[in-house]
């Protein structure tokens, strides 16, 4: 969506978008990478935090920074597990950047922290460097940079100490926080002390900083042992998964190798035609999860939860309303009707016996889990919106998963009535684990893996045992594409056709949508290809010869 | 189109005159303890079922639904039939006669009505009002009309002289297999197999019927007080409610203008039917099936009035893969890989208002060959047809249904006629397969100049291996050649073949050829099989497992304690099941009757009436059988039980008499026979029977009448004919006697005692 024309600058609201990094994700809006200097590097992210603050934080980020505009960490809604792993995966994180010359001789013995200490002495040292000019300490001081009464429950020790001996080196050369111990001398191959007290100096201060934050780290710390010890199986490769769901890249400067840097959430430029104001204002307030297995099915990606103020949420309804790009709707428009009792009862059974909608969607408490829920689709979404999506989806969003399909007129007039009408009970909605589904990614060259991860790989699973995040929802099991015994029995044609027209037409399941609309042909030949490469079988010998 | 009466097993019918002691129950099981009975049926599940009145007919929907009812109107089903007129009648009734070998019969119309007037001879000139058109011609086919005319019974019979559109042409059916013939010269009117007319508009008891296919909500139902049939229908088209079920509730809903408050507007949504509900409400009409009792409307549980799958007991209608051997209907979808292997249902392809054709997405198709009513699934076939077809882009062999969905001619109609009809087991040609079941291969449809040998030779170098056929098919297939029980068991009793349509097939064969009432000697491994079948869901192969199991082995002691319980499980089955099971079991009774097997009849007879006690149709066949075995007082006993039931059936007061007649008590004989004319005054069996009883009581006047009677009623009751012949003689009015003599050879031409006397009397007749 580069090069968008329909961008109307609204002062407050592109500032808001801008800062709080938006389109770091999201499709449609003007790019802008400002973001990424303002939230800390996770590149070293294992040298610098105390990794049971983070397992803490994750799960539910306050306010660290106050000092970056309105930019902040958002919630990510992750659960305990969750945030282990992504722990455990940030505690790897060693990665410094530029040249780094040895630590001076004399910082090779610190101080135990452990130690008892005179905080009263100590804090001298703080008013000697006016640490409080620019930090907060014990509510004094000022919010320019980071509080430090935190430092000593947030940091590692070590980290605390290296990073006061040379911060230009974590922070780049533009760092405001002043070197005060050390320089590179000028064969940059060594440290030079800057005052004759220096080694003591940082060692004073950061016993200070840690002796404040003793209690709170022992807490932290034996929550995150017990979370550990009750969760061995929990990894650092999950945690560098849900890094690349998340998008967490995006923001953070990172040294991950292959960290998602897609867009990885809807298309805002048309928002002023999709969604309803009154759903988007409870929205922006409080996001709910609509795509519990990410926007990219299976992706795992999450629309965080900011914790807007009115005034933001207000303000980034009212400009993301007025956005309407030019979608090519069809010029057959959507005939609102008012539907008997036995049509709402007819559509119902339609869609939950018939079509493949509930495949993906949920409704009530039945179908998948892998697209928005269709419950409260009426109260989120716009009749015209609807009605021409499901019509011809990728006319409108062309990166959506939805296939299309091909409803009688009346048909598709009436689901689309039905779905503006409905009632129907809506269970709570959350986000399908990160730890317990094996999140994967793809980019939308049309590669063959690539077409089956986005497009399959959901219900059948990543590599077609049947078992994909999306199973568990569906009333039988998916074909299990790489058995064997089961493919072989498959002609290619077979396999084709089903994916062509459905599940339905092979008398399995509705549930299965037709691609015959969605795919090329020669797409779905390379699938069929594809799943005989996973099942490591051929079709039965009369239909070999593709005849 | 008719269905041809010799796939029909009347199970209500009482066979023709027995002139002609009681097993008793089975009470010991083979341990030597006594057999519990099986309980009676508990009927604990009454379903509310919809009346004639309930149907309002197709002009009740045109207001509301005034798309769906112009589409219908034109379609074939809105064409169907209806009141003769000139819009109507597509025969031609012009005046001119259409001279058969004995008989013109002249089509003729005035004043807007319509008539066939029959002169045949030996028979005083009859005029037949046409009161009822069926058919239009419309099918591809072959299409055809067919009148039918009111009967003084009540009855609408189909009169033998139908109209083919295509050759514009009168032709009849024939008896003994000769199909359908163009009417001439050659042909003697008794050689129609409706001469007289005997078959019916709607299902009655001792009728050749149409079941209620021809016309809409077609009801007969015995008038007690009027003594005769009534027939009613809504139409002769196919209206609305045949499909969606009866719209009173629902117009009186409309016109509350609260409807649109009701969840249940007294219609059913048919789009959203599950596949074989779906096919259900098409099997109505295009399946043939057996009735297991009369009055059904749409609306009702199919299910609980016909089994569908129960033709195949007894002359197949199909071959091992389905397709049609001699006459049938589109029922044999259910052989296809389309249904088994897919969800196929009729209005996947077929629209169900206009009958134009569609595909499976309800997109439009230009017309019955369109290929993408298989493409829209099939699409790697579609994606360059002429790959796979080996023909030409544009050319007839490059269309689906050339190859797959032939027109093949139905064997009982002869070669004369056209009467193909699309396969719709949807077959694959196999050239050298084809033609050993004597079916014509579909690429012979256009390349008649080349052998088979050639066809087969081109279809290899073409296909290589060809898909297999079913499993089952292949062991229907391979169980023909075979004599061996357990062999023939292992191949044709298959619980899990997931084909019911072959698996009924297979046990049915298997029945037929291996099983017989009361065998000891039934391998334990088979009665394993049957009782494996016997937990299917499907109703009809259920059914006859079970009914095998209590022919079978029933009076052993785990057999019958399996039976049971099941008998005792059966919940919302069990009227369902129950009524397949017995009509299966008098099935065979009647089979092993006509083979003289008159114990296992009994037996059989005896073990349906345990399924279905009581039952009068039941109880008239066990008392045939008796009077056929010569035990008339048990005969006598068992008429009684059934005139208990049924003290309105004539036919029951009919056999009555004869078995009375037969053990001599000659009062309450002729008492039966009164009452059998007095509750249907168009019995001419009765009549013929009272005729003997006057004959020879030597009340010659009386003989003389009431044989009369019979064969005005029924003239193709031969003997009727003859034994009024040999009343004349004996009243010595011999020009009379010859007339009798030459209707009644008409008849029964091939009677050398009727014959002999006929040239004796012709011969002293010239001497005089």
């Amino acid at each position: 969506m580069a090069g968008v024309s329909w961008w109307r600058p609204s002062a407050t609201a592109e500032k808001i978008i801008k800062e709080l990094g938006c389109a770091s994700c999201h499709f449609g809006l003007p790019e802008e990478t400002s973001i990424r200097q303002k939230a800390p590097s996770l590149s070293h992210a294992g040298l610098r935090f105390n990794p049971a603050y983070l397992f803490d934080y994750l799960q539910d980020p306050s306010r660290v920074r106050h000092h970056i505009g309105l930019s902040r960490m958002p919630d990510f809604h992750l659960d305990k597990k969750e945030s282990l792993a992504l722990v455990l995966f940030l505690d790897k994180q060693a990665e410094v950047p530029g040249r780094w010359p040895e630590f001076p001789s004399d910082m090779a013995v610190l101080e135990d922290t452990s130690k008892a200490v005179n905080l009263a002495e100590l804090k001298t040292l703080v008013d000697q460097f006016e640490c409080i000019k620019c930090h907060s300490l014990n509510g004094e001081g000022k919010n320019e940079s980071i509080d430090l009464t935190t430092a000593g429950y947030r940091l590692k020790q070590d980290w605390l100490q290296n990073y006061l001996v040379a911060p230009y080196v974590f922070d780049g050369l533009q760092t405001s926080m002043p070197s005060y111990f050390y320089q590179h001398d000028v064969t940059q191959n060594r440290f030079v002390t800057l005052l004759p007290d220096a080694a003591e100096s940082i060692s004073d201060l950061t016993s200070y900083f840690f002796s404040l934050s003793k209690k709170k780290r022992r807490q932290l710390q034996e929550k995150y042992n017990a979370m550990k010890d009750a969760n061995p199986d929990i990894s650092a490769a999950m945690g560098e998964r849900i890094f690349r769901s998340l998008n967490c890249a995006a923001c953070h400067e990172s040294s991950t190798p292959n960290a998602w840097l897609e867009k990885n959430a809807p298309d805002l430029s048309l928002e002023g035609r999709r969604v309803k104001q009154s759903w988007l204002r409870d929205y922006l307030k409080k996001p709910m999860p609509l795509r519990p297995f990410g926007y990219y099915p299976g992706s795992g990606s999450r629309m965080p939860d900011f914790d807007l103020t009115d005034d933001e949420v207000d303000e980034l309804t009212r400009f993301l309303l007025e956005q309407k790009s030019e979608i090519r709707f069809s010029n057959r428009l959507f005939q609102r009707r008012s539907l008997s009792a036995f049509s709402m009862a007819k559509a119902e059974r339609l869609l939950k016996e018939k079509l493949s909608c509930l495949g993906c969607h949920q409704l009530g408490r039945e179908g998948g889990r892998i697209a928005p829920d269709l419950s409260n689709i009426k109260s989120r979404l716009q009749d015209e919106f609807v009605y021409q999506f499901v019509r011809n989806p990728h006319l409108i969003i062309p990166e959506t998963v939805m296939p299309r399909i091909e409803l009688p007129e009346k048909t598709l007039n009436l689901i689309t009535n039905y779905l503006m009408s409905a009632n129907v009970q809506k269970s709570k909605s959350s986000y399908l684990s990160l730890v317990d589904n094996e999140v994967y990614f793809y980019g939308q060259s049309g590669e063959t893996r690539d077409l089956y991860l986005k497009n399959c790989a959901s219900c059948h699973g990543i590599n077609a045992a049947g078992n994909g995040f999306n199973s568990k929802y569906l009333p039988g099991e998916p074909f299990r594409d790489s058995d064997a015994i089961l493919m072989s029995g498959r002609p290619d044609d077979t396999l084709f056709d089903g994916i062509y027209a459905g599940g339905y037409i092979l008398n399995r399941s509705h549930f299965m949508p037709p691609w015959g609309s969605t795919l090329q042909k020669s797409d779905i030949r390379k699938l069929v290809a594809y799943l005989r490469e996973l099942c490591q079988c051929a079709g039965p010998m009369w239909s070999r010869d593709n005849k | 189109m008719r269905k041809r009466s010799e796939f029909i097993r009347l199970i209500f019918s009482v066979l023709l005159i027995c002139t002609h002691s009681s097993l008793s129950a089975q009470n010991v099981l083979e341990s030597g303890v006594e057999r519990k009975p099986f309980p009676p049926p508990q009927n604990a599940f009454v379903k509310v079922e919809p009346e004639f009145d309930d149907f309002l007919g197709s002009d009740a929907c045109a207001g509301c639904h005034k798309e769906q009812y112009d589409l219908w109107r034109n379609s074939t089903h809105g064409r169907a039939g209806g009141p003769p007129s000139s819009r109507m009648v597509i025969g031609d009734f012009s005046g001119e006669a259409l001279q058969f070998k004995n008989a013109s019969v002249t089509p003729i119309v005035k004043n807007d009505r319509y008539y066939f007037v029959v002169e045949q001879e030996g028979f005083s000139p009859k005029t037949f009002t046409v009161d009822a058109v069926v058919g239009g011609g419309h099918l591809e086919g072959g299409g055809t009309q067919t009148y039918f005319s009111k009967f003084p019974d009540g009855t609408l019979r189909f009169l033998p002289f139908d109209f083919i559109r295509k050759e514009n042409l009168w032709f009849g059916e024939t008896k003994h297999a000769k199909g359908w013939v163009p009417i001439g010269k050659d042909l003697s009117i008794t050689d129609l197999s409706e001469w007289p007319p005997s078959r019916i508009l709607g299902t009655a008891p001792n009728f050749n019927n149409c079941q209620e296919c021809h016309g809409s909500q077609i009801q007969v139902s015995h008038d007690i007080e009027q003594k005769r049939c009534m027939t009613r229908y809504k139409s002769l088209d196919i209206n609305c409610e045949s499909c969606h079920g009866p719209g009173k509730r629902h117009v009186e809903l409309a016109k509350s203008s609260r409807i649109n408050d009701y969840k249940d507007i007294g219609m059913k949504a048919l789009a959203t039917l599950s596949k074989d509900e779906s096919l259900k409400v098409c099997f109505q009409c295009h399946a043939l099936k057996d009735v297991l009792q009369p009055g059904y409307l749409p609306g009702k549980d199919l299910a609980d009035y016909y089994a569908v799958k129960f033709p195949i007991l007894g002359q197949n209608p199909y071959h091992p893969d389905g397709r049609i051997r001699a006459f049938g209907y589109q029922q044999n979808h259910l052989y296809s890989d389309c249904y088994l292997n897919g969800s196929m249902t009729c209005v996947d392809c077929h629209d169900p208002h206009s009958q134009s054709y569609r595909d499976i997405n309800g997109k439009k198709l230009e017309g019955k060959f369109d290929n993408g009513q298989c493409t829209a699934c099939h699409a790697s076939k579609g994606e360059e047809a002429e790959k796979h077809s080996h023909h030409k882009p544009d050319s007839p062999g490059n269309l689906c249904t050339s190859c797959h969905m032939p027109y093949l001619q139905h064997k009982a109609m002869g070669k004369l006629l056209r009467f193909a009809r699309s396969d719709h087991t949807i077959s694959i040609p196999r050239p050298e397969f084809d033609d050993h079941l004597g079916i014509e291969n579909a690429c012979k449809k256009c390349h008649q100049e080349i052998s088979i040998t050639q066809l087969q030779t081109r279809t290899n170098e073409w296909y290589g291996v060809i898909k297999p056929h079913k499993p089952m098919v292949t062991n229907l297939i391979k169980a023909q050649k075979i004599q061996d029980r357990i062999e023939a068991a292992n191949l044709l009793l298959n619980d899990s073949a997931n084909h019911p349509m072959a698996q009924v097939a297979g046990l049915s064969l298997f029945i037929q050829k291996y099983l017989r009432p009361n065998m000891a000697n039934l391998e334990p491994e088979i009665v394993e099989k049957l009782k494996d079948l016997s937990e299917v869901t499907d109703v009809d192969l259920r059914a006859l497992a079970l009914m095998s199991l209590h022919l079978t082995r029933d009076n052993h002691p785990l057999v019958h304690g399996y039976l049971m319980s099941r008998v005792q499980s059966l919940g919302n089955d069990e009227t369902t099941i129950r009524k397949r099971w017995a009509i299966g079991l008098a099935y065979l009774g009647g089979v092993y009757r006509d083979k003289g097997e008159l114990g296992n009849s009994l037996l059989t007879y005896e073990k349906a009436l345990e399924i279905m006690p009581g039952d009068p149709a039941l109880l008239s066949n066990l008392g045939l059988a008796f009077a056929q075995k010569g035990d008339f007082q048990s005969a006598i006993k068992v008429y009684m039980k059934a005139l208990d039931v049924q003290p309105v059936n004539s036919m029951v007061w009919l056999n009555l008499g004869i078995a009375y007649r037969n053990s001599g008590e000659i009062d309450s004989s002729f008492n039966s026979y009164k009452k059998a004319v007095e509750l249907n005054p168009s019995n001419a069996l009765a009549y013929f029977n009272l005729g003997n009883h006057f004959f020879r009581a030597n009340d010659l006047k009386s003989a003389v009448a009431h044989y009369t009677m019979a064969v005005e009623i029924d003239p193709s009751i031969a003997g009727g004919h003859f034994n009024l012949a040999r009343t004349y003689l004996k009243a010595k009015q011999l020009r009379n006697a010859v007339r009798s003599l030459r209707a009644g050879l008409q008849y029964a031409p091939e009677d050398q005692g009727a014959r002999q006397m006929l040239k004796d009397l012709e011969a002293s007749l010239s001497n005089l």
